[in-house]
């Protein structure tokens, strides 16, 4: 087609293609035009600043974080089972809510991790049970056409028979492909109950190191309790193999909601050191080197004698006092009689006598 | 771009650096002096950017004539070849320099050329102006101080003269 000068009013492509700049020429003049237009209006090209790269790094990545971090919640929130692809990304959200939890309630956050991990694997084993369920009723379903069809008509033609092959071919890869699956899902459950046991034994070292009191540790203990009884035969199979944690568990969570009642029946004398804060009933802590058999029985029909030697934290003063408890266990002092000093530490001698 | 602003002085060089060179290669009919030419006049926009007031017109009517007396003040000094007087020589050299050393192309670079030697200056430079650095009527109106009407009769003058010399196209 012939180029129309009177209608576009400029040269044909060919001929202005004759009078155009070489490409080289226009590339270095834009550069110095550039560099001498910089130098003259004190401007920074901010594309090729390391700032403007260091910023552009820094966006990038805060996006990156920011989507992970977006993505990772959402897992968590959701309670993503384990075999979901966002799995790993709940498990970095725990990791990240452990690092920035306080102490204090560490323990009762592994608790909670702990009881979705067993809820995990037992989600897991009911998939598990499931799927052999409808596995083994395929599979008889199978068997029972392939009979049928073969008492049917025996005299069945060779293409018919290798269809049957391709059925059978069939059939055994997808047992193998289902068969191996079973085996990373085992390995998922075995690495999960790996991870439970990791959190309950952690769980209860954090509640040894930050010293839970009170509904912090009925709260800590109800938890670890409900977790494991909620546990399937992998979890107990779990601890039964490691039951160091179990036996901490009984020690820390066991101790503590008996104390108060308990009376060392075997060694009735022994010398307990205790806090108390301003109240006139004292209850003594076993701290007697765990020597003889605790029990409630211990103290009944003896009557509890006991010297109290204390020193008033606050004010320094000093004194002795004595003191008895008919019922064995439980040891009345009043207060007054040692010191208006809201926090003291006491010596107590206790001496368990017939009544 | 009179404020320091880099991106906008990067859009002019790259919408208006082609044409300028394209502009003084057909006044001048050297590849070296449009080159030259070209450098030197973006590094005076620079340093003239100053004086452009926006009030009196558009920048691109100031830039086409800052361009002319930079070509005005050149021939004065070198005394030049316009276009049409381009040589031979050039045009083969022109034709390397495209990597197009097609016989058709050449044949009707001279025949053009042969024409343009018919017009008179005023014409060439509208030709040149309005075909080669393609500058809108406006512009070049502002730029020779004329009227776009007298420019737009003065133009379809020129393409009578086309028509009767290029019958079958050019």
């Amino acid at each position: 087609m012939e180029f129309n000068i009177f209608k576009k009013e400029k040269l044909p492509r060919a001929m202005r293609k004759l009078i155009s700049p070489r490409r080289e020429f226009i590339k270095n003049t834009r550069m110095r035009f550039l560099a001498i237009f910089d130098a003259h209006y004190h401007v920074h090209d901010r594309s090729a600043s390391p700032f403007v790269s260091a910023y552009k790094i820094g966006v990038a990545l805060a996006v990156f974080v920011a989507v992970t971090l977006g993505a990772s919640v959402y897992a968590d929130t959701q309670n993503v089972p384990a075999d979901n692809p966002l799995y790993s990304l709940k498990r970095l959200n725990e990791s990240v809510q452990l690092v920035f939890v306080k102490p204090e309630n560490k323990p009762q956050l592994r608790m909670r991790l702990a009881a979705r991990r067993t809820e995990e694997i037992v989600n897991l084993e009911q998939e598990d049970a499931n799927n052999l369920v409808t596995t083994t009723s395929t599979a008889s379903g199978a068997g029972n056409a392939s009979s049928a069809s073969s008492t049917s008509s025996m005299s069945s033609t060779s293409s018919a028979s290798s269809t049957e092959k391709i059925n059978n071919r069939d059939t055994i890869d997808g047992s193998n492909k289902r068969s191996s699956k079973k085996i990373d899902r085992s390995k998922l459950i075995s690495s999960l109950a790996k991870d439970l046991h990791e959190e309950i034994d952690n769980s209860v070292k954090d509640a040894e190191e930050s010293d839970l009191k009170d509904e912090r540790l009925d709260d800590f203990c109800g938890k670890l309790r409900s977790t494991i009884a909620a546990s399937s035969s992998v979890i107990r199979r779990e601890f039964s193999i490691h039951s160091e944690a179990l036996r901490r568990f009984e020690r820390k969570c066991g101790e503590e909601e008996g104390s108060g009642d308990e009376n060392d029946g075997g060694d009735p004398n022994a010398t307990s050191t205790l806090d108390a804060t301003s109240t006139n009933r004292f209850r003594i802590r076993n701290q007697r080197d765990g020597k003889g058999e605790k029990g409630d029985e211990g103290g009944k029909g003896k009557r509890f004698n006991s010297n109290l030697n204390f020193e008033s934290r606050s004010s320094g003063k000093a004194g002795t006092t004595t003191s008895t408890s008919s019922d064995g266990n439980t040891l009345n002092v009043d207060s007054s009689t040692i010191t208006s000093a809201s926090h003291f530490r006491v010596n107590v001698n206790t001496e368990l006598e017939d009544d | 771009m009179k404020k320091g602003d880099r991106k906008a002085a990067a859009a002019i060089y790259d919408e208006l650096a082609p044409k300028v060179y394209g502009f003084i290669f057909t006044r001048t009919s050297s590849k070296e002096v449009a080159e030259d030419l070209t450098q030197e006049l973006f590094i005076k926009l620079i340093e003239k950017i100053d004086g452009f007031d926006e009030e009196r017109g558009r920048f691109t009517v100031w830039f086409w004539a800052v361009t002319r007396h930079m070509l005005i003040d050149f021939y004065r000094e070198k005394k030049a070849t316009p276009f049409s007087s381009f040589t031979e020589d050039a045009v083969e050299g022109m034709m390397i320099d495209a990597g197009a050393p097609n016989i058709d192309d050449k044949f009707r670079y001279e025949k053009l050329k042969d024409f343009l030697k018919t017009l008179s200056g005023d014409e060439r430079e509208l030709f040149e102006l309005r075909y080669v650095a393609e500058v809108p009527y406006t512009e070049i109106a502002a730029m020779l101080g004329k009227s776009e009407g007298s420019l737009r009769v003065a133009v379809l003058r020129i393409k009578g003269k086309i028509r009767k010399e290029f019958k079958d196209g050019i």
